[in-house]
């Protein structure tokens, strides 16, 4: 169970190299919005040279490869698979074809590199008012897809709304999106917090989230940046004795697992 | 790989390397770091280790270390390498 992501632009080795010893519990190497069109090449070949050669110890490592409409999503693919990634972010979803022809290309990947068939999971970056609309559907397209996540810049821009800090704008996408996820038994990734220099916000934010939008979910996971892992650790440290007083197992014989859930969590 | 064109990648940030690549009659490598005196050797067989599995045989290599890791050394050359030979200039 991870409680922590932390984004890294994928073509700044000083951050990747942060990310050998900052506390997250999962990396996302981030080769889309952070890389800038010239430098796709560079980025690609950065992180798929870390992922193979660096040990990140317990991490989980994922990468944000580019839209599958780009040029660049399948030779990300090629060039991370290989290398040790373990789960895709896949930006901007909307359409189930894109997720069946990921599959196809992961299927390949796998074959060819000798890893496990099916192993590479998938997480769906929901960030537009179709992919929320669709967000059940979607995540029900692939066995691969293990989580859904949401986007609020990308979506509060599609919807063409002003991203605020109170955060209300995307309440319903949030709630939706959890829904969604429990409904298709996936796991639900909150949206970053983008300004990381107010931790402040972000820990209301994140307070928030917790008690009011994701207490459908078993546990409270966010993708962050930097600044704010340990603000957000902190936060679920203190909601795990809240869980553990007042969430009642259903079922006897889910006790011991719900409880290392929340413990892990 | 044949390289066409001149080439580079990198940035000059601390922990990254910025490398140039230039088509040459014959294979010269020049180094600058920080801590050549300590890694010198290191890196420089580092880059030949890339430059025969990649089939590089002549050629101008310029790298401005700024503390890189053998893996951003490694992706760094290679990416340039890769740019040469595709003939982009850069």
């Amino acid at each position: 169970m991870k409680r922590s992501l932390l984004f890294i632009p994928g073509n700044r080795p000083n951050m990747i190299q942060n990310g050998l010893v900052l506390p997250a519990d999962a990396l996302i190497f981030d080769l889309e919005d952070s890389v800038l069109e010239e430098e796709k090449d560079a980025a690609r070949t950065l992180v798929a040279s870390a992922l193979s050669s660096l040990d990140f110890g317990l991490k989980e490592l994922v990468v944000r490869i580019n839209e599958m409409s780009s040029p660049h999503a399948l030779k990300d693919i090629e060039a991370v698979v290989p290398a040790g990634c373990e789960s895709i972010l896949l930006p901007k979803t909307e359409h189930s074809d894109d997720i069946l022809k990921l599959d196809g290309w992961l299927d390949t990947v796998e074959q060819a590199s000798g890893i496990p068939p099916g192993s590479t999971s998938l997480i769906l970056l929901i960030e537009t008012a179709l992919g929320v609309e669709k967000a059940f559907e979607l995540a029900r397209v692939s066995k691969r897809v293990k989580a859904l996540a949401l986007g609020a810049e990308d979506l509060a821009a599609d919807l063409g709304c002003e991203r605020t800090g109170e955060g209300t704008e995307i309440l319903y996408s949030r709630t939706r999106l959890v829904i969604a996820a429990r409904a298709a038994d996936v796991e639900v990734f909150d949206t970053p917090f983008t300004d990381a220099y107010d931790e402040q916000g972000c820990f209301l934010d994140t307070v928030f989230a917790r008690n009011w939008v994701l207490t459908a979910s078993s546990a409270y996971r966010r993708i962050i940046w930097r600044r704010s892992i340990r603000l957000l650790h902190r936060v679920k440290k203190r909601w795990k004795t809240h869980l553990r007083c007042n969430r009642p197992c259903k079922k006897p014989n889910e006790k011991g697992e719900a409880l290392w859930r929340f413990a892990a969590a | 790989m044949k390289l066409l064109n001149h080439a580079k990648a990198g940035t000059l940030e601390s922990g990254d390397v910025f490398i140039t690549v230039t088509p040459g009659e014959e294979l010269l490598i020049h180094l600058d770091s920080p801590v050549k005196e300590q890694f010198g050797d290191a890196i420089m067989d580092l880059v030949q280790k890339v430059l025969e599995e990649q089939e590089v045989t002549s050629g101008t290599i310029e790298l401005s270390d700024q503390g890189a890791l053998d893996c951003t050394i490694r992706a760094r050359l290679i990416t340039a390498l890769e740019r040469a030979s595709k003939g982009d200039v850069s």
